[in-house]
């Protein structure tokens, strides 16, 4: 069998080595998460991104809007000019907390679009107007009662061009499946500072990256809101060596012979 | 503010407002002498356009067209309207008058106006007579321009000062001389002038013709409910009266398709633009889905399409194509227009806003929710205290413990559980508006933090004592 497998590549024995190939695989297969700068979030990448309220425990609470509002400004931040589009009411922030204020700065409330579709049907096609829009920067909507076709319809609208679509569910659905391209879950911090507000971001699935559980390759951000400014900053707070690589192929170790009992 | 143009190298002020009239500032003035009746940086001087102001006056005309259907431009600054007859329509001429000054206000016009038997006596009155509203009944055209200047003749100026020069400086004193030693002296003008004042010679205005909207037709040989027959039908008439707009340099604003069936009324189809548009295929875009849901009965005979309301395109600079820098910035808001359109059209544009901040301490008066196809923009730019992210609509009771009475919350009980205060921020205290409806009352609200890191938006009613979570920092 090692024989067999010989010429086929395998994974370095080296623990730096297997980390930097593991770094390559990751950049081929999953390039969102493959990023030099250490903030930044793969929330950003185009395609579709679900975002859950991990505290509630009914499951139908309110969505990590604060998180939401941060991601929107960075989207702003790195691409003034076009618009954000919050489509279904229960996903609608309060407008005056869209506002910077240490300088003031408004431009996420002008550039704002406020969406209020009827039904989820016409949820999902707004969403997937706005997805394929240019003049779009990015989506944020209430992805409650997805299904698996509607995600994956919404997951090719914002295609490996468009723009991310950010979508808020109720943490009763972390289980319902779905084509995004991430999930979150949003928890509070118990902190003890009063001067701001925090949120921890979990990355609780990554698809394109293989070989390793969500759970074990968790990455999180700590998020945190200034009370004053109104200005929203996010933090790695635990950088793991993320994906390895499966280990070496190699005959399976012979199992005991079983006593025989007759 | 001034609008000055230049003659020999001179700022000369051509037009003037109504507060730099009242300190002295007169057409023909050097810019220099009239900015010296002012202090340092209370004038603002800007170049005159003549078409722009020509192009406003065409405007307020077609405005004008709701006191009488005949309305002609009287260059550079007035309007001559024929309300012969109409007067029934207002309960009589005064009420007219009124409504026409009120509504000038309104759109920001000082203006003064007159109703006269003739243009020319009612041109004069207003312009020279003592009140800014006068009101002349028939036969009296005489004793009302007998007290105005030559001037008020529209007479040119160096008949006013040949005039001037023999002591006559009123038209009184014009109506006293003989008529036939005016035209040897002063010209035929002259007679002519004062005749169109009392009535004795006819005055031709020329009224402003507003365009006609685009509109285009067709008519089917019989009753027909293919739908797709239909559709091409209207396709095509779209695309002609985009010619139409493109030929106009405009857009529509608003577009109406009228399907006429055989045996029910006409039904209508209209779709409103948040930005003018003669793209064909983005206008049938909005269109096909009304057209596929319309109920044709047992056949249509033919289609109307027309655009009642249209607005300017101007005219762009094409910009270099770069790969690299993303779609040019014209090319963006043309996508973001077309994007309001569909989900104005298809959603309703109640359902798609905009949201501005307004000046109001009241959290749930804070800002205002508006039509995101509304051309206004808001103008308040007010910027917010700390707020939270998630406002609810109606704040939701909640049990809340202190140790002392109005002192720091340690304990609340919301949705079934109970949860410890680790850090509470407040009071900060919110009244009602007094001069208006303020359901509320007057508020105290509270930031607290409870032990699972949750930050919870706390309001107590200073009336009722009761407290409320009006939102949460989500």
């Amino acid at each position: 069998m090692q024989s067999i497998l010989g010429n086929q590549p395998t994974a370095p024995s080296n623990p730096a080595d297997r980390i930097l190939a593991a770094r390559t695989l990751r950049a081929r297969f999953a390039p969102e998460i493959h990023d030099p700068r250490p903030n930044e979030l793969p929330a950003l990448a185009p395609g579709l991104h679900e975002w859950f309220a991990g505290n509630d425990p009914r499951g139908n609470g309110l969505p990590p809007m604060s998180v939401l509002i941060g991601l929107a400004w960075r989207v702003i931040d790195a691409d003034p000019g076009r618009r954000i589009v919050w489509i279904g009411r229960h996903c609608w922030p309060y407008p005056p907390a869209l506002v910077r204020r240490d300088p003031a700065d408004l431009r996420l409330l002008r550039c704002s679009l406020f969406v209020d579709p009827a039904s989820k049907g016409e949820r999902v096609w707004a969403i997937e107007l706005a997805a394929r829009c240019p003049a779009v920067a990015a989506v944020l909507a209430d992805g409650a009662g997805l299904t698996m076709p509607e995600s994956r319809r919404l997951q090719l609208a914002a295609g490996g061009h468009g723009p991310p679509i950010l979508l808020a569910r109720p943490s009763r659905e972390q289980r319902e499946l779905s084509a995004a391209r991430t999930r979150w879950r949003v928890t509070p911090i118990a902190h003890e500072g009063e001067q701001r507000r925090g949120w921890e971001a979990e990355l609780r699935r990554c698809k394109g990256v293989w070989g390793a559980s969500p759970r074990e390759d968790a990455r999180r951000w700590a998020v945190w809101r200034d009370h004053a400014t109104g200005d929203t900053t996010f933090e790695p707070i635990h950088q793991t060596s993320d994906v390895d690589l499966a280990a070496p192929l190699a005959d399976r170790p012979h199992p005991a012979p079983r006593a025989r009992l007759a | 503010m001034l609008l000055v143009t230049h003659e020999r190298q001179r700022q000369i002020v051509a037009r003037c407002c109504e507060r730099a009239a009242s300190a002295g500032v007169r057409p023909g003035m050097p810019a220099a002498q009239a900015r010296a009746l002012f202090v340092v940086g209370a004038v603002r001087i800007e170049p005159y356009d003549p078409e722009t102001g020509r192009r406003a006056l065409r405007r307020l005309a077609v405005w004008g067209e709701r006191f009488s259907p005949v309305v002609a431009l009287d260059e550079p600054d007035g309007l001559l309207l024929d309300v012969t007859g109409c007067e029934r329509v207002w309960a009589g001429e005064q009420r007219l008058l009124h409504a026409a000054t009120r509504g000038l206000a309104a759109l920001g016009f000082v203006a003064r106006a007159s109703i006269a038997p003739t243009f020319a006596g009612a041109w004069g009155v207003a312009r020279f007579g003592p009140k800014d509203t006068r009101l002349i009944p028939q036969g009296g055209e005489r004793d009302a321009i007998a007290p105005l200047p030559i001037a008020a003749l529209q007479v040119d100026p160096e008949t006013v000062a040949q005039l001037a020069e023999i002591g006559i400086e009123r038209v009184g004193d014009l109506l006293a001389l003989p008529r036939s030693t005016m035209p040897p002296r002063f010209g035929p003008d002259l007679l002519l002038r004062l005749d169109r004042a009392l009535g004795q010679a006819i005055e031709i205005i020329e009224p402003v013709r507003p365009t006609p909207p685009p509109e285009a037709q067709r008519v089917f040989e019989g009753p027909t409910s293919r739908t797709d027959a239909i559709g091409l039908a209207v396709r095509e008439l779209i695309d002609e009266i985009a010619g139409a707009l493109a030929a106009r340099s405009c857009g529509a604003r608003r577009l109406e398709v009228e399907l006429a069936r055989s045996d029910l009324e006409p039904h209508r189809l209209a779709i409103t633009l948040a930005r003018p548009s003669r793209d064909g295929k983005h206008l049938w875009a909005l269109v096909r889905p009304g057209l596929e849901r319309a109920h044709l009965g047992f056949g249509v005979e033919g289609v109307r399409v027309r655009a009642p309301a249209v607005g300017r395109i101007r005219h762009e600079q094409a910009e270099c194509l770069d790969a690299y820098a993303g779609p040019p910035p014209a090319e963006i808001e043309r996508s973001s227009a077309e994007l309001l359109d569909t989900l104005g059209n298809r959603l309703g544009l109640d359902r798609v806003l905009h949201a501005s901040p307004r000046a109001s301490h009241l959290p749930e008066r804070a800002f205002q929710m508006r039509r995101a196809s509304d051309p206004r923009s808001a103008h308040e730019e007010t910027v917010p205290k700390d707020r939270p992210t998630v406002l609810f609509d109606r704040p939701a009771p909640i049990d809340v413990l202190a140790l002392t009475p109005d002192g720091p919350v340690h304990r609340v009980s919301w949705r079934g559980e109970t949860r410890e205060i680790t850090a509470c921020l407040g009071p900060e205290r919110i009244a009602g508006e007094w001069w208006g409806p303020s359901p509320g009352g007057t508020r105290e609200y509270f930031a607290v933090r409870t032990d699972r890191g949750e930050w919870l938006w706390l309001a107590r009613s200073i009336e009722s004592r009761r407290w409320f979570v009006h939102g949460v920092w989500a």
